[in-house]
């Protein structure tokens, strides 16, 4: 169990390093690709099948895509010659994201975070393993308890698709 | 070392660091977006973590209600990637660039 999280983590962490290293767009959405399969992979670690599913369709699969999309429709050949860091102000954000890492990683083993007992209440493995499967136990809380910010997103999602419809229309944005 | 809820906390913590990193240096603005997807994600892995393991508060846990707001999360990802793209697509027609530097029309 422990190798498998290290292989994941690591595989994720590199992959993240080369969406931020990599000089060519495409090959940094192809980085990203593998930073969101290996995070699918922790989440079935973390008994999170449906999510890790779903991180792979909608994330790995949709998005990632609509990426790819946009890029390939933006001229690839001029975004390579673009300059693609900003040179001067890279040592003051690796310094203050050091300074962040270096507060996060002490507060979070100085907490009593690690106690590294599994959740006790409702909805623990047993019960999930007695439900069905994880896609059940979740459509039960998603329909029952959380009902309501279950709508609200689905409205979140029906704006943002109209904007951007509207955003692409023709006309728009031309001088 | 067994691997215990902090392990997975520092790696959501790296990894956002490294979004962080990323969504600053970077010019290319759908790299930028690429970038908050990769914080987004990181705090992903955080919801599911504590979902599993139990943190501070041991009356509050309920195995199912971090996986929900995660789901929320993925779904705001998808919102904002087609809206961020669809801005840039527009922001590339009009003025034929996607570099932010070169967007600095509130700057002056």
């Amino acid at each position: 169990m422990d190798f498998v999280f290290y292989l994941f983590g690591i595989t994720g962490l590199v992959s993240a390093v080369g969406v931020v290293a990599f000089r060519n767009p495409i090959h940094s959405a192809l980085a990203l690709v593998a930073a969101l399969f290996s995070t699918a992979g922790i989440y079935i670690l973390l008994d999170a099948e449906f999510l890790a599913v779903l991180e792979v369709i909608i994330y790995a699969g949709a998005i990632m895509v609509l990426f790819l999309f946009v890029l390939m429709c933006l001229n690839i050949r001029e975004l390579k010659a673009l300059p693609q860091f900003n040179k001067k102000i890279r040592p003051f954000a690796i310094g203050i994201t050091a300074i962040f890492l270096v507060d996060m990683v002490y507060l979070i083993t100085k907490s009593q975070f690690g106690v590294g007992e599994l959740a006790t209440g409702k909805y623990t493995s047993e019960q999930v393993a007695a439900i069905g499967s994880n896609a059940k136990a979740l459509g039960q809380v998603l329909y029952t308890r959380y009902l309501l910010p279950f709508e609200a997103i689905s409205l979140l999602l029906l704006v943002a698709m109209i904007g951007a419809i509207l955003l692409m229309k023709e006309g728009l944005g031309r001088k | 070392m067994h691997v215990t809820l902090i392990h997975y906390l520092i790696l959501s913590a790296i990894m956002f660091g490294i979004g962080v990193v990323g969504f600053i240096t970077r010019k290319n603005m759908v790299i930028v977006l690429m970038c908050i997807e990769l914080m987004l994600n990181a705090a992903n892995i955080n919801f599911i973590a504590f979902a599993k393991y139990r943190g501070l508060y041991e009356g509050m846990s309920n195995q199912l209600s971090g996986q929900v707001m995660s789901l929320f999360v993925i779904t705001i990802a998808a919102a904002e990637a087609a809206v961020g793209l669809a801005i840039i697509i527009v922001l590339f027609r009009s003025r034929k660039t996607i570099n932010v530097d070169d967007v600095d029309l509130l700057k002056h």
